[in-house]
């Protein structure tokens, strides 16, 4: 056996869902990363964005991005960044290094949250099934997130672009058994042809 | 379906949301001073009134963050939530 660390995911047993209506597949090794400013400062606010060289989501739901990294909104003091995986320590070290005397936190949580990717016309039947969010007036447009639970699991949903496309980050001990209720409920709108 | 209006994510399903028990209690200043009723009182007393009432909640499904609601305890009808920190609100007598 090799001493080096193995890097694995708890779903990758699952197989994948690709339909025309309806697609699940597992985002692998996103890197992501919990960033908590004090509300009202207006300088550890300017530093990161200057860093990352966009503004930081201003209200409710609001994602902000570039083609490198992606901000999702949290809550008022709080936000996620998503990055590639190999990038996410250069962007954790430069956050830290912009905001050292600057009240914050800057945490790693990429290891904490699994994403699975859900899309295709008939995603927003699948989630309602057993999300409370009314869609009719969140996640109604690309670049637009939410915070909610499917099922019981909580979750972050991300929606990528108008188009039908949801990234739905959960906690990884549901990301099992979240998968499997996604899967039993797209069932329905799998068509095989025998 | 209940709908609770979170001050910070706006209009969201009661499930989503946890209730803390009664709003607006300080903290006595000097534990150490004050009586033992005194310190009971802080502790276990509270309000319970028929009609309105102050309370905090969580929205624990969405933003997690804390915040005040001042509800109807006979309808239960929500009649305003509010950030931590801000005054509490009249009650009118209509």
């Amino acid at each position: 056996m090799s001493n080096q660390p193995q890097f694995f995911s708890p779903l990758t047993q699952k197989e994948k869902i690709a339909s025309d209506n309806i697609s699940l597949e597992l985002i692998d090794f996103l890197g992501k990363i919990n960033v908590r400013l004090k509300e009202d400062d207006v300088q550890a606010r300017d530093a990161v964005e200057k860093y990352l060289t966009y503004s930081l989501p201003k209200s409710a739901g609001e994602v902000t991005g570039n083609n490198e990294t992606r901000v999702l909104w949290l809550g008022p003091n709080e936000y996620l960044l998503l990055s590639e995986d190999e990038k996410k320590d250069n962007v954790i070290n430069g956050l830290r290094e912009i905001l050292s005397d600057l009240f914050c936190a800057i945490i790693d949580v990429s290891d904490y949250y699994l994403t699975m990717r859900l899309s295709g016309p008939k995603s927003i039947e699948v989630l309602t099934k057993a999300c409370p969010l009314n869609f009719d007036q969140y996640l109604t447009k690309g670049n637009s997130c939410a915070q909610s639970y499917i099922s019981k699991a909580t979750v972050l949903i991300d929606r990528l672009s108008d188009d039908l496309v949801f990234d739905i980050s959960v906690r990884w001990s549901f990301a099992d058994y979240l998968w499997d209720w996604l899967a039993d409920s797209s069932n329905e709108f799998i068509f095989s042809e025998k | 379906m209940f709908i609770i209006n979170c001050p910070y994510c706006g209009e969201r399903d009661q499930t989503e949301f946890t209730c803390h028990g009664e709003a607006h209690i300080a903290r006595p200043d000097n534990p150490s001073e004050i009586s033992d009723e005194e310190w009971g009182r802080y502790l276990f007393f509270r309000e319970n009134p028929k009609g309105t009432h102050f309370e905090r909640w969580t929205h624990d499904h969405g933003c997690r963050r804390w915040f005040n609601v001042m509800r109807d305890t006979v309808t239960d009808q929500i009649i305003k939530t509010y950030k931590m920190g801000e005054a509490k609100p009249e009650i009118s007598n209509e």
